[in-house]
């Protein structure tokens, strides 16, 4: 009787072709279930995960934004009890209300300070915009929504050309902003010249 | 007596052993894959947990940040004031100095020449009425503007009319003429830093 051992041991130490067709079967399982699991959860997982990421460092920009301008809120705050002179240059340079008999007197200082005659000065705004006794204003005189505004007007002045000429740089550096916006030169008697100015100035009024 | 060939088959070569061995080793690189791609998977699960949580917290801190903003005293005088800032930095940057134009004018004009009137356009041109003693000092206060130390800021000059006159302004007879010229914008205009 031949007896082939050598074939019988490799089938029950799991090393015979049928342990093999096994594994390989196993293999091709697993690769499909990795596949199947990488591909249904694992992948859709991650993009939920980076999109979350994404969101979240977003949200990160957005607080750091706002922590700076809160930062910067609290900073502003603190310039305001700072800067009390500079605010009333800015006050001066951009008034917080319209009030055309304030731009007339300052006009009528520098004419006065310069040695220039004052022979006609008119300054009128637009709009029915109360300057005085508004109650609402009063009480939260920063509430309210304001827009650049102008009003305009005309100057006309005697003098010889070196006041005409002071009176002008006056007007050009006062603290209040007035913009001439066009001008004319005439001789005049004794040798006086006059000059005749359009201007106009802005102010910040609701 | 039979014939037990123990010694048949295992003249085989040591490839043919390592050839049946391979399937099992891929099985095994298998699984620990699958384990690894499940390990992954619970990470990317607590990764997902955890950004969840830090969004809601961050969320949390962005409202109280934003409650804070809204009720800060005096928002709105700041706010205000940054406006008046604003407004006036746009009104400054368009600030004319006429002046300006008075001392140039004077330093390119001729000696013995006056100026009746003075008129500015806005287009950038200006008009004068002015007197010179005689048709020689109106060539010379013309051909002032032909020089490049006099017409930096003027230029186009057009004569439109001149008549001899009694002059008043002189004190005997004139030419009294009417011209029109171009200047440079830049001359009137604001300059930061003050470099006019």
């Amino acid at each position: 009787m031949n007896v082939n051992l050598s074939s019988n041991l490799t089938a029950a130490s799991g090393f015979g072709p049928k342990a093999a067709r096994n594994s390989i079967a196993q293999a091709g399982l697993l690769l499909v279930i990795i596949a199947l699991f990488s591909f249904f959860v694992v992948m859709p997982k991650k993009a939920a995960v980076d999109s979350q990421q994404s969101q979240f460092q977003d949200l990160q920009a957005q607080e750091s934004k706002m922590a700076d301008t809160l930062n910067a809120v609290n900073q502003g705050i603190t310039a305001l009890d700072a800067n009390k002179d500079n605010i009333s240059h800015l006050d001066q340079a951009m008034p917080l209300k319209g009030q055309n008999t304030d731009l007339e007197l300052l006009i009528q200082y520098l004419a006065a300070s310069s040695g220039v005659t004052v022979g006609n000065l008119t300054i009128s705004k637009q709009g029915d915009v109360p300057v005085a006794g508004d109650k609402t204003l009063l009480a939260n005189p920063y509430g309210a929504s304001r827009t650049l505004q102008t009003m305009s007007g005309t100057v006309y002045v005697i003098g010889t050309f070196d006041q005409l000429e002071s009176f002008l740089k006056k007007l050009e550096d006062s603290g209040t902003i007035i913009n001439v916006t066009a001008m004319s030169l005439t001789g005049g008697t004794n040798g006086a010249l006059n000059l005749q100015l359009t201007v106009n100035s802005s102010y910040l009024a609701p | 007596m039979p014939q037990i060939n123990l010694l048949k088959q295992n003249t085989s070569s040591a490839g043919h052993t390592a050839l049946a061995f391979a399937p099992k080793i891929l099985v095994r690189v298998l699984l620990v894959v699958l384990v690894l791609a499940l390990g992954y998977y619970g990470w990317l699960f607590y990764r997902g947990g955890s950004v969840t949580k830090d969004t809601a917290s961050l969320q949390a801190k962005m409202d109280n940040e934003s409650n804070a903003a809204t009720s800060v005293p005096r928002l709105n005088e700041l706010l205000t004031r940054q406006l008046q800032i604003k407004d006036l930095q746009g009104v400054v940057a368009s600030h004319i100095y006429w002046s300006r134009l008075f001392s140039e004018l004077a330093r390119v004009t001729l000696k013995t020449a006056s100026y009746d009137s003075m008129q500015v356009i806005g287009d950038g041109t200006i008009q004068l009425n002015a007197e010179v003693p005689s048709i020689q000092d109106l060539d010379k206060y013309l051909q002032v503007f032909d020089l490049t130390d006099f017409n930096k800021y003027f230029s186009n000059v057009r004569v439109s009319q001149f008549t001899k006159i009694q002059s008043a302004a002189l004190g005997t007879t004139g030419i009294q003429f009417q011209i029109k010229m171009q200047y440079d914008p830049s001359l009137i205009s604001y300059s930061p830093a003050g470099t006019n």
